[in-house]
């Protein structure tokens, strides 16, 4: 379960203040999939961020799984990145010096793990979306759709609890970008959460909740019948 | 044009302060190295110049004759050739006073000659140069110039000790003189004497150094040297003075070149640091470029733009290279000075100063340099696509640039046929040494993409084995960025193996001399006066302290041995003048062996006729083999010696001659002594002799007692000393490459801004962010440090076998400098990792979400 407590982000353009998120409060429940949309600017990527532990709030806690998120130091915060969050990003950001299988391995080798099991679960993953006969290729071998699955493969190697997904159709034809989302769909399970930013509505139909930000602030906030895709 | 340099160019040189700092220093460092190695020569030339011209200001021709110097009688019949205005002899002395700290210039004076030359003017004692009776009437009446006066405190009436060839002697100070002129020369260490007063002291025969001419209005200096050389026949050399300036300078000529060589290698290396300073500027401001291409600014815009910013960086950091020059030449003379001194003629030279021309040289260069150098990562940007930068990239993948590495080596491969030809063909031309130098470099250069790649395949496993995640990202980065790391790894490359080659050299020349040491100087105990080796320095021994020494228990044989520098055509042999039989008696009885390269001496040979040996690089110079004759002028006129034998001999780098006493004494009319070779009888304690030496002689006589041991360790001092200067040259390259790392990585950091936020953004820790970068830098310097030192074998062979025998004429075995190699591979290893630490920190403290949205 993620839960915010008048969470706000403000930062400082030279001396001017800007509220990118105001005080929000929030509680996301495990096995869901959330979509936040909003127009560009509205706070959407500042909400995941802060969600991701990339960045801490102004104010306010964050609490994933009942782990305070704020006032613990940069280690701890990599720590959890690695254990409980997986990220999508929409341009892929894999590293091209490495295989497809390499990458997807990444955040088990960083952590330390590079037993054969690891590896074999690399493998799987890989296999379940689809790209057993690609592990060897690096990402300038692979197609756009191609690339994104396996950023999708390594968000999910770590199994987190929480996957967040920056716009991960945004750079797609629509095809594969449904494609991808499939499997992002497939992911969210009793155990995992996935929370989506997109600009498409279409995309936001298939989640089981929307949040709506726009000016820093959540305007709606609706649960929707899950819908699977086709 | 200026707008955009303006609005854009200059604001991101204040915004980047770190990598505008580090360029500047960059550019500084290499300008100042430039500047300061010509002063240095200057100042060098200058000193020798004046050194030889010290009162020849107003003299048209000098007659001179070595260190022997010319009878005194000389000057009356020159006085008395039509067309000579004005002649006197002077005579100089160099001495030390006990326990003073460097050397200092007697001047003997002939007060009652001829006063045209005299240019003193005294500020006390006015008398002593007015009415100069006084001081001719005292043994011991010397006047100083008042820089010393006012150094030491002396004053008019007080006491100035100096070691004469008798021991340490009292002088009276009777005058002190204005620093002007002759007393200005030899940094104020200067005193002045009665000329006969000062060959008494110093026992110094009936000879004065130089006779100064005079030439009468009517009559030019070419036609009266011409007239005067048969006056003066074999017993001195008539020239002008400047003349003989430049003979003495030309001498300097190989340090001069090795130390302005080293001076461009620092600046090539600050080029290296500003292409990459540019190509991060090009880095960070691609999106920039983009939108300026976008908007109309042509590709010919953006080249001369970001030319303008390096030429304004180019000009800001030579003018502050020139603020750093005058410390390091300073730092450089002072190293240079005593080598000098001990090795070719003692000077005093003035501090170096930075004229206004070699300012404008030195901004010029480092302007140029800095131009040059930002030409290819000015016209990359210009290239850059606009419609690829506008829109967000899909892969940094796409970045990833190759070079031709496979032509490079073939290339490298063909450029090495003329650097060996070159080396080969050029034994002896120094031009041709440094021709196959340069090529070396080339084509080790050209090797380097391909080692690299080699080296990453090989390490890849290793680096991530041992680091991780971080290890394996560090050497994939090494090859993504393949024209980066082979540039700074070149850089790197160079200054490794400069440090080698200059080691090779000094412990090729160190075993050779230590080899050369134990077969030739078979005496167990050396002693000199005023310095430790028989040099410019030393003050010479009357030879009745021969007996003296010969009366210490356990003292078994007394070699005297003499050695003084012989004008003989255009060389200035050193000339060695020993008891041969003696010599050669004591060589056999301790089974050494003089190493021949022609011909060979036996036991009287030297002594029953004028005969002379060469070594090999005086031979060489002068043309001559056994058998041939050699002409030498003397004090009686020009005597010819047959060339008996050549021979191994590492005592001067313009060549050595080595006769018997016997003839020294009777053609030069000299008997001093400069060194006292002492031979033991079996089974004496060394160190016992020593002490008795410094109980009888010491205190008095500023003695010098060597044991053989300690020889080897003297000469290792004085190799590692004539070394100083190449090796301070080589370490501020070195700091210059090291400085091009920090800037290397910190241009890898800007490249990969974004993958560095997914790499946390995926679990990676600060520190494996930092490690990657460290290990990056580090890897760096680990390929630098093996292609530095396969590099420097070869040029290190070059240089011994090519430049240096070109320069010395000595014949030196090349030897590998284990020690010094290792020492330098790691401190690049170790110094390059440690440069990765600054742009490893700042890359670990990125905010990640900053990072992230990175375009």
């Amino acid at each position: 379960m993620i839960e915010l407590s008048q969470v706000s982000r403000t930062y400082l353009e030279g001396s001017t203040p800007v509220h990118a998120l105001l005080p929000l409060d929030l509680v996301i429940d495990r096995g869901s999939l959330v979509a936040i949309v909003g127009p560009s600017g509205s706070g959407k990527s500042t909400l995941l961020n802060l969600l991701g532990a990339l960045d801490r709030p102004s104010t306010g806690s964050i609490k994933i799984d009942g782990v305070e998120l704020t006032g613990i130091d940069d280690d701890a915060r990599t720590r959890i990145r690695r254990e409980k969050i997986g990220f999508v990003f929409q341009f892929f950001n894999l590293l091209p010096t490495m295989t497809a299988l390499e990458n997807v391995l990444l955040p088990a080798k960083l952590a330390g793990k590079k037993d054969a099991a690891t590896v074999e679960r690399a493998r799987q993953i890989l296999g379940r979306v689809g790209l057993s006969q690609r592990l060897e290729h690096r990402p300038d071998q692979l197609s756009g759709g191609e690339m994104q699955r396996v950023a999708v493969a390594r968000a999910l190697m770590m199994d987190p609890p929480l996957v967040l997904a920056d716009e991960p159709t945004g750079n797609l034809d629509t095809h594969t970008g449904q494609e991808v989302l499939k499997i992002l769909t497939s992911a969210v399970d009793g155990r995992r959460t996935v929370i989506l930013v997109t600009h498409d509505p279409r995309i936001a139909d298939l989640a089981d909740r929307v949040l709506t930000i726009r000016d820093g602030a959540v305007v709606s906030d609706v649960r929707t019948q899950k819908n699977a895709v086709a | 044009m200026l707008s955009l340099l303006r609005e854009i160019s200059l604001r991101h040189l204040v915004h980047s302060p770190l990598r505008t700092l580090l360029v500047l220093f960059g550019i500084g460092l290499g300008v100042a190295m430039l500047v300061a190695t010509t002063a240095v020569n200057r100042s060098l030339v200058g000193a020798f110049t004046e050194t030889v011209g010290r009162v020849a200001g107003k003299a048209d021709l000098v007659v001179t004759n070595g260190d022997v110097g010319v009878p005194s009688e000389l000057v009356e019949a020159i006085l008395d050739t039509k067309g000579v205005a004005h002649a006197a002899g002077t005579l100089e002395v160099i001495t030390r006073q006990p326990g003073g700290d460097g050397p200092l210039l007697v001047l003997g004076v002939d007060f009652l000659g001829d006063r045209y030359f005299l240019p003193f003017k005294s500020t006390a004692g006015q008398d002593a140069v007015e009415d100069p009776l006084e001081l001719i009437n005292d043994p011991v009446g010397i006047l100083v110039s008042r820089k010393l006066a006012e150094r030491q405190k002396l004053e008019l009436g007080g006491a100035l000790e100096l070691v004469t060839g008798e021991g340490t002697k009292a002088f009276r100070i009777r005058g002190i003189l204005e620093d002007e002129g002759p007393t200005a020369a030899f940094g104020g260490q200067v005193a002045v004497m009665y000329t006969e007063a000062l060959m008494l002291s110093f026992g110094r025969g009936e000879r004065v150094d130089r006779i100064e001419i005079a030439v009468a209005p009517e009559h030019t200096a070419a036609a009266m040297q011409v007239v005067l050389q048969k006056v003066v026949g074999g017993r001195g050399r008539v020239e002008g003075p400047e003349g003989r300036a430049q003979h003495l300078a030309g001498i300097l000529g190989p340090l001069e070149a090795g130390i302005q060589v080293a001076g461009l290698i620092a600046l090539m290396v600050g080029m290296f640091l500003i292409y990459n300073a540019v190509s991060v500027a090009v880095a960070q401001r691609r999106r920039e470029i983009g939108i300026l291409r976008a908007i109309g600014v042509s590709q010919g815009r953006v080249v001369l733009t970001f030319c303008l910013e390096a030429g304004i960086l180019g000009l800001v950091g030579g003018l502050f290279g020139l603020l750093l020059a005058h410390g390091l030449a300073q730092l450089a003379l002072d190293q240079t000075t005593g080598n000098v001194s001990q090795f070719y003629a003692p000077i005093q030279p003035t501090p170096p100063k930075i004229t206004l021309d070699l300012g404008i040289y030195g901004v010029l260069s480092g302007m140029i340099a800095t131009l040059v150098a930002a030409y290819l990562p000015a016209r990359a940007a210009a290239h850059v696509d606009p419609v690829e930068t506008l829109r967000r990239a899909r892969s940094s993948a796409t970045a990833r640039r190759r070079l031709p590495h496979r032509k490079m080596l073939f290339a490298g491969l063909l450029c090495l046929l003329p650097a060996f030809a070159t080396a080969w063909l050029g034994a002896e031309v120094l031009v041709l040494g440094f021709v196959s130098l340069g090529l070396f470099v080339v084509a080790a250069t050209l090797f380097v993409p391909s080692f690299v790649l080699i080296f990453r395949r090989a390490m890849g496993g290793i680096f991530e084995a041992w680091l991780g995640v971080p290890g394996r990202l560090a050497v994939d980065n090494v090859e993504r960025s393949m024209e980066r790391s082979v540039l700074t790894v070149a850089a790197l490359m160079v200054s490794v193996a400069s440090g080698v080659c200059i080691a090779s050299w000094g412990r090729s020349l160190e075993m050779s001399m230590m080899d050369w040491v134990e077969q030739s100087v078979p005496a167990d105990v050396l002693i000199t006066a005023g310095s430790p080796l028989a040099d410019q320095h030393n003050v010479p021994f009357r030879p009745e302290m021969m007996e003296r020494l010969a009366d210490i228990p356990g003292v078994d044989v007394v070699q005297p041995a003499r050695i003084i520098n012989q004008e003989v055509g255009p060389l200035r042999l050193q000339l060695l003048s020993l008891n041969t039989d003696r010599y050669l008696a004591q060589q056999e009885r301790r089974k050494r062996k003089l190493k021949y390269t022609e011909g060979e001496v036996q036991r009287g040979e030297l002594y029953a006729e004028p005969r002379i040996m060469l070594s090999e690089n005086g031979a060489r110079r002068l043309g001559k083999h056994p058998g041939d004759t050699l002409e030498i002028d003397t004090p009686t006129g020009r005597h010819k010696f047959e060339v008996r034998a050549i021979f191994v001999d590492y005592t001067s780098d313009q060549g050595l001659g080595f006769i018997d006493r016997r003839w020294f004494q009777e053609y030069w009319q000299d008997d001093l002594v400069d060194s006292m070779d002492l031979y033991l009888k079996d089974g004496v304690d060394v160190d016992q002799v020593v002490a008795e030496v410094k109980r009888r002689f010491g205190d008095d006589r500023a003695l010098f007692i060597t044991p053989a041991s300690k020889l080897r360790e003297e000469i290792r001092r004085v190799v590692t000393q004539s070394l100083a200067i190449l090796k301070s040259t080589d370490f501020i390259t070195l700091a210059v490459a090291l400085l091009g790392v920090v800037g290397t990585m910190l241009a890898a950091v800007i490249d990969r801004i974004r993958e560095i936020g997914v790499l946390r953004a995926v679990g990676a820790t600060q520190r494996q962010v930092a490690v990657s970068v460290v290990a990056e830098a580090g890897f760096l310097g680990l390929a630098s440090a093996l292609t530095g030192l396969f590099l420097g074998v070869p040029m290190g062979l070059v240089f011994v076998r090519t430049v240096a025998l070109a320069s010395t004429g000595w014949h030196v075995d090349y030897s590998f400098p284990a020690a010094a190699a290792a020492r330098v591979a790691i401190t690049v290893v170790v110094t390059a990792a440690l440069a990765g630490l600054l742009p490893g920190r700042r890359a670990a403290r990125m905010d990640v979400t900053e990072a992230l949205s990175y375009e």
